[in-house]
């Protein structure tokens, strides 16, 4: 299953390839994939030989290069699978992850000036640093400059005098992007990150070398030289890098006019007294470069340096600088430009056999997978949390419904509202036949008004019921109304009895003959009660002007005075024997 | 260099799928506050019902206290006319032996309504009486008929002492409630 670059994009494919990858892969869980291969714990570090690839290995476990076999300057695919595979079970430890193959790309290296002012300082450098990747012609401004033959990438110099150009483009030809593509495919192939990088040697050795020289206290310039050109890196006495210049070799030689090279470009970024600080980077070489360099430079003193380590093992001159670190406080120079912001940039490191636009095109990078990852992940939470939620809830369900309240009971309203309803009609009845006017109590009450001593005689009395107000087809306000009874009796009194009478004036007299006639007869009528009933009492005591002394004993006139008594009993709309104004059901 | 996979990626492997499993949530979420709300509908419903059947047992032992009284007191009430009247004033006259002591004088139906009864929209009838006797039987007849028509209320009464005896004369009107 691959995606064809050349198609137009299917998103429901792409995405069924992303997934497939990150299934089928390590892709997805080995962020060894997606890192550079100079990052990697494990490095194969080769080096172009007349007949091949001379390789180096390097594991964190061991302090010294290991020399890997060497790889055929032709190898197919399959060749290349069991390369892998020896160097995966005889060299690399067990649990290897990845591994980083580093070309060191020592054929060539032309050095170009950027026409004015196709390169300023300022924000415009990280343009140029990626445009120069694909439209070298368009930066250098040269039409027969292509990005297909040869890799350019940027340089810095921070000490060149003109401000507006910081750099130089540095081109390397592309031999060995096919070692390294293959290198790649067979990684893929076995699910087993292969990252590459073509490294140019003159950029790195010159982010190393000349911190080994010690502090100058003149401007030097050192020459790498290699066996096919010699690349000149010049410095002020500070140490920062004023400009780099490649001279190549005729025939396997330094050219004849390397002292002049030298002189007029320093003349011309106006060095004086220099020296030279020559490193010899060459594997293979018939006459020794002091020899050589002691028939070119007459005036120009030069020195021969090589570092530290480098005669302990054979191993090339790249391999004793990639082990120098850039931190070590036996470095000169860590306080410049040169050696500080431009190498942690990575200017030294800078891949100039990448992967092919087809490549990219065809793999998910490294935040598809992590989106991929993330998008998995949180999916299989939602369901998860779903199906928990989706659990919680059956057996919520399950215990709501077995619970006694999830079966409704009968339904009692329309009962209770019979029970009110008879309730109501039985309250109306029996309010409605309260005995609130009987005659036999009235005369109860009379009975118990007077002394049965003769004191005083009984004439007449009236009795009157009077509703609060009265008349069906009136708008009656309340669903009781109250009434004011009336009692007026008339007698005769002797002038003892008038002694009792005037005690019945007092209206908690009167009172307590209502309690006793309530008493008597049970007729709650005759009750004293607080706010809904009240009584009041008036006498009228006058002379029988009938009165005679001879009369007839228990006569009228044998009474010296007659009386009016008026009692009122005034009961309340709210009193429990008001007179209902509602109908009985019958 | 974007990559081609993006879309496809950021589309199938987290939008949908979060989606889906969104929905899905969402739709058991919403179930679940269906449940909830058809529960404690139905729990409030039961909890209403067991008030109610708590009230009904209180009515029902509240409307025991009227057991057979509200029925005798509507068959009461149906049956008020004035035959049923003074068949009860008879008989009670008839309880006495000798007339002197309670004797009905007059009897006097009124169509109108008067006093207590014309205060309720309850149907009702006035009627008025006329009676002498001496004070206890006339008292005595008085709460025999009252007693027996406890529908009948007094609206006016008049007692006056027969002259140069201690029989009384009493007028009465009363309401009676009918149906």
């Amino acid at each position: 299953m691959e995606a064809d670059p050349t198609q137009p994009s299917n998103i429901l494919k792409d995405y069924s390839y992303a997934r497939f990858l990150l299934k089928k892969t390590s892709r997805g869980k080995n962020p060894d994939w997606y890192r550079e291969a100079t990052a990697l714990d494990h490095q194969l570090h080769l080096f172009p030989n007349p007949l091949g690839y001379e390789a180096f290995l390097r594991t964190p476990t061991e302090e010294k290069w290991l020399s890997a076999p060497e790889i055929p300057m032709q190898i197919n695919e399959e060749q290349m699978s069991n390369y892998l595979n020896t160097l995966r079970s005889d060299f690399l430890p067990r649990g290897s992850r990845s591994l980083g193959i580093i070309l060191h790309l020592q054929k060539d290296a032309s050095v170009f000036e950027f026409p004015l002012p196709a390169l300023e300082e300022g924000g415009e450098q990280e343009d140029v640093r990626s445009l120069i990747e694909t439209s070298p012609a368009e930066v250098l401004q040269d039409r027969t400059l292509t990005e297909s033959q040869m890799s350019f990438r940027v340089f810095p110099t921070p000490a060149f005098p003109r401000v507006e150009q910081t750099g130089f483009a540095v081109a390397v030809s592309q031999d060995g992007s096919k070692l390294l593509q293959s290198f790649r495919a067979a990684g893929d192939e076995l699910n087993f990150p292969v990252r590459t990088a073509g490294l140019s040697s003159p950029l790195l050795l010159l982010s190393k070398l000349p911190r080994t020289i010690g502090l100058q206290t003149e401007p030097f310039c050192v020459m790498l030289t290699f066996e096919e050109f010699s690349f000149l890196g010049f410095y002020s006495e500070s140490g920062e890098l004023i400009l780099i210049r490649s001279i190549k070799h005729i025939e396997g030689k330094i050219p004849q006019n390397l002292e002049n090279v030298i002189s007029t470009t320093a003349a011309s970024v106006e060095l004086a007294s220099l020296q030279v600080k020559v490193f010899d980077c060459r594997r293979r070489s018939e006459i020794s470069l002091e020899t050589e360099l002691s028939h070119l430079l007459y005036i120009i003193p030069f020195a021969l340096f090589q570092p530290s380590g480098a005669e302990e093992q054979d191993v090339p001159i790249e391999l004793t600088a990639w082990l120098i670190e850039d931190a070590s406080p036996d470095l000169a120079y860590s306080e410049t430009e040169t050696f500080g912001s431009i190498l942690s940039e990575g200017y030294h490191l800078q891949d100039y056999l990448p992967s092919t636009k087809e490549e990219l095109f065809s793999i998910p990078d490294s935040a598809d997978m992590k989106i991929l990852r993330v998008g998995r992940l949180a999916t299989r939470v939602g369901l998860v949390a779903s199906l928990a939620l989706g659990s919680v809830l059956a057996l919520s369900a399950f215990t709501k419904m077995r619970s006694p309240d999830w079966q409704v009971t009968a339904p009692v309203k329309s009962e209770v509202a019979k029970y009110n309803q008879d309730l109501a009609k039985a309250r109306l009845t029996e309010q409605m036949l309260g005995a609130r006017s009987k005659a036999w109590v009235s005369m109860e009450l009379f009975s118990r008004l007077f002394p049965l001593d003769g004191s005083v005689q009984f004439s007449s009395s009236s009795h009157e019921v009077v509703p609060n107000s009265a008349g069906r087809g009136n708008q009656l306000s309340s669903d009781a109304l109250g009434m004011v009874k009336k009692w007026e009796i008339l007698g005769y009194a002797n002038e003892q009895g008038t002694k009792s009478l005037t005690k019945l004036e007092s209206v908690a007299e009167m009172e307590k003959v209502f309690e006793l006639t309530k008493e008597a007869t049970a007729s709650n009528v005759m009750q004293v009660l607080g706010n809904n009933r009240s009584l009041t009492v008036k006498l009228d005591l006058s002379v029988n002007s009938n009165y005679s002394e001879g009369a007839l004993e228990r006569s009228s006139e044998s009474f010296p005075y007659e009386f009016t008594l008026n009692i009122t009993q005034r009961i309340e709309n709210a009193d429990p024997l008001a007179i209902p104004t509602g109908k009985i059901q019958l | 260099m974007k990559s081609k996979f993006r879309i496809g990626i950021v589309l199938f492997g987290l939008i949908l799928p979060l989606l889906g499993v969104s929905v899905f949530s969402a739709v058991l979420l919403k179930q679940k506050a269906k449940l909830e709300k058809t529960f404690a509908e139905r729990k409030a419903k039961n909890t209403q019902n067991s008030q109610l059947q708590k009230k009904a047992k209180l009515l029902k032992s509240q409307l025991a206290a009227y057991d057979g009284k509200d029925e005798r007191w509507r068959q009461l009430v149906s049956d008020s006319d004035v035959s049923s009247l003074n068949k009860a004033l008879k008989e009670i006259s008839n309880s006495f032996a000798d007339r002197r002591t309670f004797n009905q004088t007059n009897f006097q139906f009124d169509n109108n309504d008067q006093g207590i009864g014309a205060a309720s929209s309850q149907p009702s009838f006035s009627f008025s009486m006329s009676l002498n006797g001496t004070y206890s039987s006339i008292q005595g007849g008085l709460l025999a008929l009252e007693s027996r028509m406890p529908h009948l209320s007094l609206n006016t009464m008049n007692l006056s002492k027969q002259d140069d005896s201690q029989l009384l004369n009493a007028k009465l009107t009363y309401s009676a409630w009918s149906p």
